[in-house]
């Protein structure tokens, strides 16, 4: 099993000009997560369980999962997904018991999901906001749209800095709330 | 200051369970370090291909990147010559396209708090032998991605899973 501390940083981006206030996107919003842990989960053996088996095992040791990204072609399949910091001794745990190979699985530790709001299903936000982490280095361990927004998935110490970044390109309300949620929501059975 | 509100569900809710047949949906695996590249060909999409249905993007091998895009079936011919053209300077990246893919989402109350979501739907649809090629849940939103032919299977299964409460 391969823990890491720090996601591999991106380079090798071509120039981009500082952006003029007419070209910057106007969104809703941008928001943080709580600190998450990342796993990824590769092409289990005949040995491993499936990910739908590990799925269940996960919800039946009632451990959340508040990102998923998962993708399956002929054998191979990747999977990457959050959860709660506090969940990732037994995550382990679980892996272990379905006996994931340590090779197929990849964990950082310290993660944050950085959603943006809305994505209006458009290319020239998304690209934006892709070249915005890869121009200064930021990585990228996975990202989703969803309905409205784009997930993505970076290191948690780089959040605030990012989203100074992402201020560059994009503009935000005046009255925009805290990036961080006050509160935090738990199921407990 | 801690809150505990009670609820119950038999099934879980859904506020809408969606399918969009027919699409098209192109993989591209690069590497890492040329995510500024391929970022700044994702804008140039939005020219000709106007808009996404699903992006998704996670590490493939060491130092490489997967990035999924879904899209209508009408842009599918546009997004094959650009990625043509765009492949030729860059031999490290392989591309291929899906050509029928069967999109179905949904959403529900506070899907990003609660454990066994994901569970229910992939559980339900492995029990019918039905595979997802993608999926990317994030917020209140699952998105799943499935072989043309087997997408209206997987919206019954998962319309029989999960309960939308409609109004009498």
């Amino acid at each position: 099993m391969c823990v890491e501390g720090i996601g591999s940083p991106l380079k090798n981006v071509e120039n981009v000009e500082p952006m003029e206030e007419s070209t910057r996107i106007r969104i809703g919003g941008i928001k943080f997560s709580e600190e998450l842990a990342h796993v990824t989960v590769v092409s289990p053996s005949r040995e491993e369980a499936s990910f739908d088996d590990l799925l269940q095992l996960l919800s039946s040791r009632h451990i959340n999962l508040p990102f998923l990204c998962h993708s399956h072609k002929e054998s191979h399949t990747k999977s990457s997904f959050c959860i709660s910091r506090d969940d990732l001794g037994r995550v382990q745990e679980a892996l272990h018991f379905a006996s994931y190979n340590h090779g197929n699985v990849r964990i950082i530790p310290s993660v944050g999901t950085l959603t943006l709001f809305p994505h209006r299903n458009s290319f020239r936000l998304l690209g934006l906001v892709l070249m915005t982490f890869a121009e200064n280095d930021y990585p990228i361990h996975s990202l989703s749209t969803s309905i409205s927004a784009i997930a993505l998935n970076t290191d948690f110490r780089h959040l605030d800095n990012i989203a100074d970044k992402l201020a560059e390109v994009v503009i935000l309300p005046e009255n925009h709330a805290p990036f961080r949620q006050e509160f935090r929501l738990t199921q407990l059975f | 200051m801690e809150t505990i509100a009670v609820y119950w569900e038999a099934r879980v809710k859904v506020y809408s369970l969606t399918e969009k047949p027919g699409l098209a949906m192109g993989v591209l695996f690069f590497p890492t370090q040329r995510t500024g590249y391929w970022s700044g060909r994702l804008m140039e999409l939005e020219a000709s291909l106007n808009r996404f249905e699903l992006v998704t993007c996670h590490g493939a091998e060491e130092g490489r990147m997967q990035l999924s895009v879904v899209i209508e079936a009408s842009g599918r011919d546009t997004l094959l010559k650009l990625m043509d053209d765009w492949l030729q300077g860059e031999p490290s990246a392989q591309f291929m396209i899906e050509e029928q893919v069967d999109l179905v989402f949904l959403h529900g109350p506070h899907f990003q708090d609660r454990f066994g979501i994901a569970d229910t739907a992939f559980s339900a649809l492995a029990k019918n032998n039905i595979r997802i090629m993608l999926s990317g849940c994030a917020g209140t939103s699952m998105y799943l991605v499935f072989a043309g032919d087997e997408g209206s299977t997987a919206m019954k299964i998962l319309t029989d899973t999960f309960l939308i409460p409609t109004v009498a």
